[in-house]
């Protein structure tokens, strides 16, 4: 071997030793040796110590098996193949069916604050999970537990497209230009907690998941929705009577809330914003 | 050389151009979370604002300033034309149109995600396309640093590579591999379901993978400033590189050192067991001994500059140093910056100081330090070194340019050290709002106002260095400047260990001990079940 | 200037001996110091609460009201079979459920979160309780609190617009003043 080589060979030799040990150190001590020494119990054996540090021994965590029962919220779970029946629907199809709903749901005959819920241009993930949640009555309405009950969930998906292709509420893309009333420093302190929430009390902007701006699959827009239905709706959710939040987000939000600003944060959205107030 | 003179200069023009408002944008955000006022402080806007600030520091200045500085170095350490020089202005339009193209939809509000969008928080696909196409270009560039370097090898058989060429074909090399984690996590998990094609996200693969760039990314950021360190510097004091084999030894240690660590960035993950978090907090350990290494050979060759120009006693050297030369004098501010940040950093990868300090302004000021600090201030030196060269005149004025780095030198750490205390107070980062009015945070105001303070400064200094850069490039043409010269060693020789004339074996290693270090870590997410999560986008984008 | 001063100095102004000697007894003094401060973290890591988080469990993010550990009715405050405490939350969009929580001090307390959406974080202010909630996966974070008090706990992570007013409280109340639970009780602050 010349010279060279051998200082090569060499070389190579060193570099590879250095790093074999560093990675039995390594090795060693963090599956061998430190998840023995954690206070963990059970981890009698090498193999224990190993499964332990992968993340794989977790019968330290089958504990309190006792339940209280479970409260379903909502039936409706946002997979991949409910979200692609609630977007499925046929406008048209629903069309033929939204003739009793334009009744009490769609201007003209729906009044201001009448405390029903304005539909036309309704989300159409939102339209589906609620008449879902009447009919499993996880959402509580005589009517509207009738009305769901008589309808199947392909049905339900084509009034939601039928609605969402509406005009009415502004459809929520999520997105809107920057503005500076939109800030925590604006001098109404409704329009501060729409737009950047109150830290303080953990309330997050309503805007963020409502709109304008900001987007969550489920959550309703809110510009122009009815102001008494709203407000209703708040309360509803603070007081625990309505209760289909999944993983209950509203009754969370809405519990932090005082009526007072319910009552305000309805009227806000009810009557719509430009970005100018 | 003329053309490669431009193209150095369109990679740092663009680098630089684009660094301008992401700071404009930096202080903006610095204002907003303090409890002064501006305007249009909407939190949307601050998200926004922060995403594409982030983008762009880390995604596009850097790599743009990286590439130029690399094919700057090329021609002027190996003496001959660069290789395939047309391929490379190919990679320059795909980073500039993949900035672009990812900045556009982040201004219209549809991409705040932030420079590091864990999924399955989703955003706008031209985004994702558009950071992949900064990358593409990038790979034009590891291509042909690659390409050069061995092209140059073989001509010169058994001729030491120049330092400064090895150097940044290390860095080459480095930033090839790392890449390759936030790639598959892009091209794979992201963009189908941005696209549509795809409506759920493993997000604890997507973490994983991203991690295998997050750290590597800092070491190609820093190895740049290094070489200046060890190549440039030494040679603007006037004195001699203490050692050039710690230098090959420093740049291979980093090459393979660099990526298997990432995990230390999911120690409070749950989607990882302790054992491998050991195991990369260890390797971490073992990547901070190129920085410690870097300490002593720079400061020793400081030394020797010192002396030479008359310095006596223990310390008497650092005073007769040439600080009015921008490189000597960045590099002297760069290793102020580099200790604390470099403390900061040995406290994040130990896990029982991590905890305290995770995901908190702690992190955002340390990251600003060091890289925003220690490493971007050599960037500005680099610029200095370079432009006369590349424009053929002179530098407008090298006490400008001096007072712009000690600006930035204060900037930085009158802005990075509040900042880190507030972390350390429990201030959690990526907030676009906080409420002064709650006793508990009021503490941290006077904090966030020094901090503006401190970014006012590195605003002004942004302008300084724009002035100087702007009148250096139309500066009356006087005599002509001089090539660029890189330092010699204090025994400079004939030969160099084959090891580290080369990285085919440590490629080897590199590879090995990231499949050891991220084999299992990976492949189990193939294996697990039930955890995919459904993507979420901030707009309606991601319903189709 | 610099130019000409480097001319000046010869090569061989110091011997490469020393130089090599100098460097390798630099880089033994710098493997000692690192070694040093693994040997901390080592020492430091036998001890429960210094080690990171460890098991990994996967759970459906889009099923969590439905079945499970993390349906609405078992979060919350819950005792154990051997006198420790586990709490239970959600970290969603944007808020944290409950929003609320109460301990008792000075008991082993184990948090387990996980989350519909994506991904957070959770940060008991002035103490080390700060982990990451990844959407998919449980994350489970022993503690022990000392001091009585009410604690905020912030999310540390970007989860989207909302994020800066995600905040939830941990409630420490002194042993005695803790209210005794039946296996399948749960409890938030309101209860107290």
């Amino acid at each position: 071997m010349s010279p060279e080589n051998g200082s090569v060979h060499s070389g190579r030799l060193l570099a590879v030793t250095i790093l074999a040990g560093i990675l039995a150190l390594g090795f060693g001590f963090g599956f061998l040796v430190l998840p023995r020494n954690q206070g963990t119990p059970g981890l009698a054996s090498a193999s224990d110590s190993i499964y332990q540090a992968l993340g794989l021994h977790t019968h330290n965590n089958s504990f309190n098996t006792v339940q209280p029962p479970a409260k379903i919220p909502s039936y409706v779970a946002w997979t991949e193949a409910t979200m692609q029946q609630a977007m499925g629907g046929d406008a048209k199809r629903g069309e033929s069916i939204a003739g009793n709903c334009t009744g009490c749901h769609v201007e003209p005959a729906h009044t201001a604050e009448s405390g029903m819920p304005r539909l036309a241009g309704l989300d159409r993930l939102v339209t589906y999970k609620q008449l879902d949640d009447y009919r499993s009555g996880t959402r509580l309405s005589d009517t509207m537990s009738a009305v769901a009950q008589s309808l199947t969930p392909k049905q339900y998906a084509d009034l939601a497209a039928y609605f969402a292709s509406q005009k009415g509420l502004p459809e929520n893309r999520g997105e809107r230009a920057p503005g500076s009333h939109r800030s925590y420093h604006n001098a109404d302190p409704v329009q501060r907690l729409i737009y950047a929430g109150d830290p303080k009390r953990g309330i997050a902007a309503c805007a963020s998941c409502h709109g304008p701006g900001g987007y969550l699959i489920g959550a309703p827009a809110l510009i122009n929705q009815d102001a008494l239905y709203l407000e209703q709706q708040l309360l509803a959710f603070a007081q625990g009577t309505r209760s289909n939040d999944i993983n209950m987000s509203m009754r969370t939000i809405a519990g932090l809330l005082t009526p007072a600003e319910m009552k305000a944060l309805a009227s806000i959205y009810a009557k719509g914003f430009d970005g100018s107030k | 050389m003329e053309r490669s003179r431009l193209l150095s200069l369109a990679h740092l023009w663009a680098a630089f151009l684009c660094f301008l408002p992401a700071a404009f944008l930096g202080m903006w955000q610095l204002m907003m979370r303090s409890p002064l006022r501006v305007p249009l402080d909407d939190p949307n806007a601050y998200y926004a604002s922060l995403t594409a600030h982030g983008s762009i520091m880390a995604y596009v200045f850097p790599t743009l300033f990286i590439m130029g500085f690399g094919y700057a170095i090329t021609v002027s350490t190996l003496g001959r034309s660069l290789r395939g020089e047309s391929w490379a202005w190919m990679g320059f339009f795909f980073c500039v149109v993949g900035g672009v193209m990812a900045l556009v939809p982040i201004g219209f509000g549809r991409s705040s995600v932030l420079y590091t969008f864990y999924p399955p928080l989703v955003g706008s696909v031209w985004y994702y396309l558009g950071v992949a196409l900064v990358i593409i270009g990038s790979y034009f560039w590891v291509a042909l640093m690659l390409i050069n370097f061995s092209a140059w090898k073989s001509d010169n058989p058994g001729k030491p590579v120049p330092l400064a060429m090895f150097a940044i074909s290390a860095c080459a090399l480095l930033w090839g591999w790392t890449a390759l984690g936030a790639t598959c996590e892009v091209v794979f998990q992201i963009l189908p379901v941005s696209l549509g094609l795809r409506h759920t996200i493993d997000a604890g693969l997507a973490r994983t993978l991203f991690s295998v760039t997050l750290h590597a990314i800092v070491y190609f950021w820093l190895i740049p400033a290094y070489i200046a360190f060890y190549t440039l510097m030494p040679q603007a004091a006037g004195g001699r590189l203490y050692s050039d084999t710690m230098g090959r030894i420093t740049f291979v240690l980093f090459l393979v050192f660099s990526i298997p660590v990432g995990m230390h960035h999911l120690f409070m993950d749950p989607e990882h067991g302790s054992g491998f978090k050991f195991v990369h907090s260890v390797l971490t350990f073992i990547v901070a001994l190129p920085t410690l290494l870097t300490v002593f050979t720079i400061v020793a060759s400081l030394e020797i500059a010192g002396r030479v120009r008359g310095g006596k006693g223990l310390l008497g050297w650092i005073r007769t140093l040439p600080w009015g030369e921008p490189m000597v004098l960045a590099v002297g501010l760069s290793l102020l910056l580099l200790a604390p940040g470099g403390f900061g950093g040995l406290i994040n990868m130990s896990y029982g100081m991590n905890a305290m300090i995770h995901n908190t302004s702690w992190v955002t000021a340390h990251f600003h330090l060091i890289f925003g600090g220690a490493v971007v201030i050599m960037y500005f030196a680099i610029a200095y070194e370079l432009w006369p060269r590349l424009n053929a005149r002179p530098l407008v004025s090298k006490r400008a340019a001096c007072l712009q780095l000690w600006l930035w030198f204060w900037g930085m750490l009158i802005m990075t050290l509040p900042w880190h205390a507030a972390g350390l107070m429990g201030q959690p980062r990526r907030y676009a709002i906080f409420d002064y009015s709650d006793p508990a945070v009021a503490k941290m105001a006077s904090l966030d106002i020094t901090s503006v303070v401190g970014g006012l400064i590195l605003l002004f200094s942004v302008l300084v260095f724009f002035y100087v850069l702007f009148r250096s490039t139309f500066a009356r043409p006087e005599e002509s400047v001089s090539p660029i010269r890189y330092a010699l060693a204090v025994n400079p020789s004939a030969t160099v260990h084959p090891l580290l004339n080369g990285f085919v074996f440590w490629n080897v290693l590199l590879l090995a001990l990231t499949l050891i270090s991220y084999g299992y870590p990976i492949g189990q997410f193939f294996f697990l079940h039930n955890q995919d999560a459904p993507a979420r986008s901030l707009s309606q984008e991601v319903l189709r | 200037m610099a130019e000409q001063l480097n001319n000046q100095i010869a090569s061989g102004l110091i011997q490469e001996e020393i130089i090599e000697r100098t460097e390798r007894r630099w880089l033994y003094a710098m493997a000692i110091v690192l070694g040093l401060m693994l040997a901390v973290i080592v020492f430091t890591g036998v001890g429960q609460m210094m080690s990171p988080l460890s098991d990994v469990e996967t759970i459906n993010p889009a099923t969590l009201h439905l079945k499970g550990e993390f349906v609405e009715s078992n979060l919350g405050t819950a005792v154990e079979p051997d006198g420790s405490i586990t709490v239970r939350f959600l970290a969603e969009q944007y808020t944290f459920v409950p929003p609320c929580a109460v301990v008792p001090a000075s008991t082993l307390v184990r948090f387990r979160l996980t989350s519909p959406d994506v991904t957070h974080g959770f940060f008991v202010s002035t103490t080390n309780v700060n982990a990451m909630v990844v959407p998919g996966y449980i994350t489970n974070v022993m503690a022990r609190f000392n001091r009585p008090g009410d604690y905020v706990m912030p999310c540390d992570e970007y989860c989207g617009f909302g994020h800066h007013a995600m905040a939830a409280r941990v409630r420490v109340v002194p042993q005695g003043q803790f209210k005794n639970l039946q296996p399948e009780q749960r409890i938030t602050c309101g209860a107290q």
